[in-house]
């Protein structure tokens, strides 16, 4: 593994350890991670671009349309269901783009 | 003063708008700003630039132009349920006698439908709408058609 990679999963790591705010249940499995609903104002609707985001090996084989119930505590949520509308691979993490179910 | 026969005509497309379709009261003049959930299905009238024909000396041909927006969420077949509220706006513009007495010739002159996604789908419809009215030059508050 080269410098930039070893830094790259090393930071990766850090993040997944210190930043996460959120738990989703993906099949049955429990994924901590980082949630975001970020206000968005779409066709001039008010909107959210409501992501999980996650170590890329704990989302393995997650694809559009799969569903998952967020449980997030500072944001008053509990088991609030998504679907993945798209999945975008960031160097060693892996971002969910997701829409209410 | 007398409003413009433009904005009696907006006002009155507005009014004859208002808990007629599946929008219910939310029907909007010239919003800027964002609808929220609660105003989904929503419709917002707009007023559009209009151009000015002189008949001679003593009348003016006036082609009122304005839009129509159309707002409907949490769809996913949201291009057929945005014709579905379209076509209840049109027959209630087209059925409408006090905005019939305003001008001439109301027609849709054309739809310009577009979708987004985020924490849902939203869909938009514009919908163009054009009326003809005579007017004196001088005064333009009253139709002489």
């Amino acid at each position: 593994m080269n410098v930039f990679a070893t830094l790259e999963s090393r930071v990766n790591a850090a993040v997944a350890a210190k930043f996460p705010n959120a738990t989703a249940l993906i099949s049955s499995v429990s994924v901590v991670g980082t949630f975001d609903a970020e206000y968005q104002e779409i066709l001039g609707v008010s909107a959210a671009r409501p992501t999980f985001v996650v170590i890329a090996s704990a989302l393995d084989g997650v694809k559009n349309g799969a569903t998952l119930a967020i449980d997030c505590t500072s944001l008053g949520m509990v088991a609030v269901p998504y679907t993945v509308i798209e999945v975008h691979a960031e160097h060693g993490m892996t971002r969910l783009f997701l829409r209410r179910a | 003063m007398s409003a413009s026969i433009i904005e009696q005509i907006l006002a009155r497309a507005t009014a004859a708008l208002t808990s007629t379709t599946a929008a219910q009261a939310n029907v909007f003049r010239g919003r800027s700003d964002a609808l929220a959930d609660d105003e989904i299905p929503g419709l917002n009238i707009r007023r559009a630039p209009h151009n000015e024909d002189a008949f001679g000396q003593n009348a003016s041909r006036i082609n009122i132009d304005f839009e129509v927006e159309h707002f409907v969420a949490d769809s996913a077949n949201w291009e057929t349920d945005v014709d579905a509220l379209h076509m209840q706006v049109h027959a209630v513009l087209a059925a409408d006698a006090q905005l019939a007495a305003l001008g001439r010739g109301l027609r849709c002159t054309g739809t310009d439908p577009q979708s987004d996604s985020a924490d849902r789908v939203i869909g938009k419809l514009t919908a163009q709408y054009r009326m003809q009215v005579l007017v004196r030059p001088g005064d333009l508050t009253r139709t002489i058609s």
